[in-house]
């Protein structure tokens, strides 16, 4: 027998060769032959979701290939019906839409995968509160010494459960939370019901008292009491249209010592958050910031609510925030620089910031804040640390016209020394403010000391913005007037001499077009020519219009 | 510090210890056994296969260790070889896979990673009965069976 022989009757090499085989091959070499079927047929189903195209197939052949599966991304209304009862290896499960039909089966699949690291699960409505109990705490005691990442989505569940869960789960490192929603029980008999069925979490309490909402002071001395059972591995909560938003985050934050990133979307500040101390919605901020002093990284995606909320929210002290990204409605995209300036007050360690301009018209809450001259107010120790800047425009609540922002840009590039990516798809820079906010220091009109002009933001490497140039004559440099006329008598006189075929068919040559294209091709290499002096930006970034 | 190795043929190589230990195998035991002039035996490696083998580890002598990668990148890629391994790589069939015997035998992830690319890149784009004619394989499935799993995975072919 030769080499080639033993070789390829190895499962682990086999296996081995496999994993750098794109799906098509795996299936052509699943059936060479029988030695090969086991180790490309696995790997070829290691990995499975089914789509449009793919689910009739996949949940046909599903029976024989189960035992391969160990990630499966299901859609809403897919069915594991098919799935057999030798899918063990499962690490990852996205679960179809959970109703009275499937409940059991996606049960039996939990029971029979205690490996499971990542679960998202949506309840599809439906289900009787002692079924939805039944399955939220099948996961709480099977999975939880697995169990990393959780996302339930669609509950609505007694004070307690969620509480529980944490106690249980203590391996968990991300947690989602869409529509969640925890009622109290009127009485403690019916608690008692409820909870009659669970298991005793290691040295946790038995049955939860029926909270109250969640008071700053409460929440800070939370840590203090024995019997929590901390889940210190949790780090990052995400919560979707969570109708309590600060409540809920508070609960879990105080079971979550550790906790470092927060992710909101929707439903947040309905109502606004004051600075006041007497608000409690901004107690209860503060007392976010106590029970995770972690916290570093802070996403909102805030649509169409209260302005001031954004403002007052962001305002709120958070220690060690160096990510932060939100979503702004309402707002102007000037307003983003108002906060860039602005901020600094309350977060003095960006490195990192992520805005969404959605724009509606809402703009009189900027004549308020935004005094006219942003970039004046500046923080040396704030400025030096930020590297990352992305303003992004959504596209609700109808656009207006991109305006021109070539002052803000020029303020930015001049004032963040760590400046490594400046991207703005709102607005435009228009070249000749650009130009002009250059050269005034310089106080030389004619232009052309771009390469003597000195940028703060040494460091930039990519810079997505859009340039436009729009001509208006008084701009046009000294002289510049006098060689457009030159070259429009050249080419009037170039027209007639050829004798204008083109015209003839009804196709005008635009003489003015032409230099108008001269200029701005002048224009942009002087923009060029300034960009250059920045020794790390990628000058292919840079679109011009 | 040098370490003796002995072939399958009985011939001994004298090699460098930090390229010796390019092998968990040969790092094991010299961990295990502590510094010892005995040569050690590697009793299922030829002499023709062990200099391959050395030559790879010798020009190999210096990269960082490798990072354990079975995260979750589902797909690896098969055609980020380096021009010297693809070079190196470049022999009969026959010397491919007993350097991938070897490299597995050995110990020697890296190894045992290009030659398996190397049988990828070859299996690519083949169809079964192509791969069983250049690798030499019987085909010991029915008609029925072949047909069955071709419609199994049919799902994959276009991926």
């Amino acid at each position: 027998m030769t080499k080639t022989d033993t070789v390829l009757q190895m499962p682990e090499i086999l296996l081995h060769i496999a994993r750098f085989l794109p799906p098509s091959d795996q299936a052509q070499c699943s059936r060479v032959c029988r030695r090969w079927f086991a180790p490309f047929a696995s790997e070829l189903w290691r990995f499975i979701q089914p789509d449009q195209f793919t689910h009739e197939a996949l949940v046909e052949a599903l029976p024989r290939y189960s035992s391969f599966i160990r990630q499966l991304r299901c859609g809403t209304y897919d069915s594991l019906q098919r799935l057999s009862s030798d899918c063990t290896q499962l690490t990852v499960l996205v679960a179809p839409g959970i109703y009275q039909g499937n409940i059991k089966s996606i049960s039996a699949i939990l029971e029979r995968n205690p490996g499971l690291e990542e679960l998202e699960i949506r309840n599809q409505g439906g289900l009787h509160l002692g079924d939805r109990l039944d399955f939220l705490l099948l996961i709480a005691s099977k999975l939880a010494s697995s169990l990393k990442s959780l996302d339930i989505r669609n509950f609505r569940m007694p004070h307690g459960v969620l509480a529980h869960i944490l106690e249980s789960l203590l391996q968990l490192e991300s947690l989602g939370l869409e529509s969640w929603s925890e009622y109290t029980l009127t009485s403690k008999s019916e608690l008692e019901g409820v909870f009659s069925t669970l298991p005793k979490p290691k040295g946790g309490r038995m049955i939860p008292e029926p909270m109250a909402p969640f008071t700053p002071t409460e929440a800070s001395t939370l840590h203090d009491q024995q019997e929590i059972v901390l889940c210190r591995s949790l780090k990052s909560l995400k919560l979707y249209s969570i109708p309590d938003t600060l409540e809920t985050t508070l609960l879990v934050a105080s079971y979550a010592p550790n906790l470092e990133a927060i992710f909101f979307c929707g439903d947040l500040i309905s109502e606004s958050i004051s600075t006041n101390p007497e608000d409690p919605n901004y107690g209860a901020c503060v007392a976010l910031r106590t029970l995770c002093p972690r916290l570093n990284h802070l996403e909102v995606t805030e649509e169409l609510l209260f302005p001031g909320g954004l403002l007052r929210l962001v305002c709120i002290p958070f220690a060690n925030m160096t990510h932060l990204s939100y979503l702004v409605s309402s707002m102007d995209v000037r307003l983003f620089l108002w906060f860039l300036l602005w901020g600094h007050r309350y977060h003095d360690q960006y490195v990192k910031l992520y805005m969404e301009v959605v724009h509606s018209a809402d703009e009189y809450i900027l004549g308020n804040i935004y005094s006219g001259r942003p970039y004046v107010e500046t923080s040396v120790e704030w400025l030096d640390t930020l590297e990352t800047v992305y303003v992004y425009e959504g596209s609700k609540a109808g656009r207006p016209a991109p305006r021109n922002i070539a002052a803000e840009i020029v303020s930015i590039m001049s004032s963040f020394s760590r400046l490594k990516i400046l991207s703005v798809s709102s607005g435009y820079v228009n070249v000749q403010d650009l130009l002009d906010w250059c050269d005034k220091d310089g106080a030389n009109g004619s232009g052309g000391q771009e390469e003597t002009f000195e940028w703060v933001c040494m460091n930039l490497m990519e810079l997505r913005i859009a340039f436009r140039c729009k001509l208006h004559s008084k701009w046009l440099p000294k002289g510049h007037r006098r060689i457009i006329r030159d070259l429009n008598r050249q080419k009037r006189s170039a027209c007639s001499d050829g004798m204008t075929a083109e015209e003839d068919k009804g196709h005008p040559v635009d003489r003015w077009d032409l230099t108008q294209l001269d200029v701005k091709f002048t224009l942009f290499w002087r923009v060029l020519r300034l960009l250059r002096t920045l020794p790390n930006l990628d000058l292919s970034t840079i679109k011009f219009e | 510090m040098t370490i003796t190795l002995t072939s399958l043929d009985n011939v001994e190589f004298k090699v460098d210890k930090d390229v010796a230990e390019r092998s968990i195998l040969i790092k094991n035991m010299i961990d295990d056994i502590g510094e010892t002039d005995a040569p050690i035996p590697l009793p299922n490696v030829s002499s023709a296969v062990l200099t391959k083998v050395i030559e790879y580890c010798e020009h190999h002598r210096h990269d960082p260790p490798q990072v354990q990668d079975e995260s979750d990148d589902p797909r690896k890629r098969s055609n980020d070889i380096e021009e010297w391994d693809m070079k190196f790589m470049q022999v009969d069939q026959e010397m491919l896979f007993e350097i991938i015997l070897a490299a597995n035998y050995l110990d020697i992830k890296p190894l045992l990673d290009v030659g398996c690319k190397t049988v990828a890149n070859i299996i690519k784009g083949k169809t079964p009965e192509e791969i069983r004619k250049v690798f030499n394989i019987v085909n010991d499935f029915t008609p029925e069976e072949e047909a069955q799993i071709k419609k199994e995975n049919e799902w994959a072919e276009d991926r």
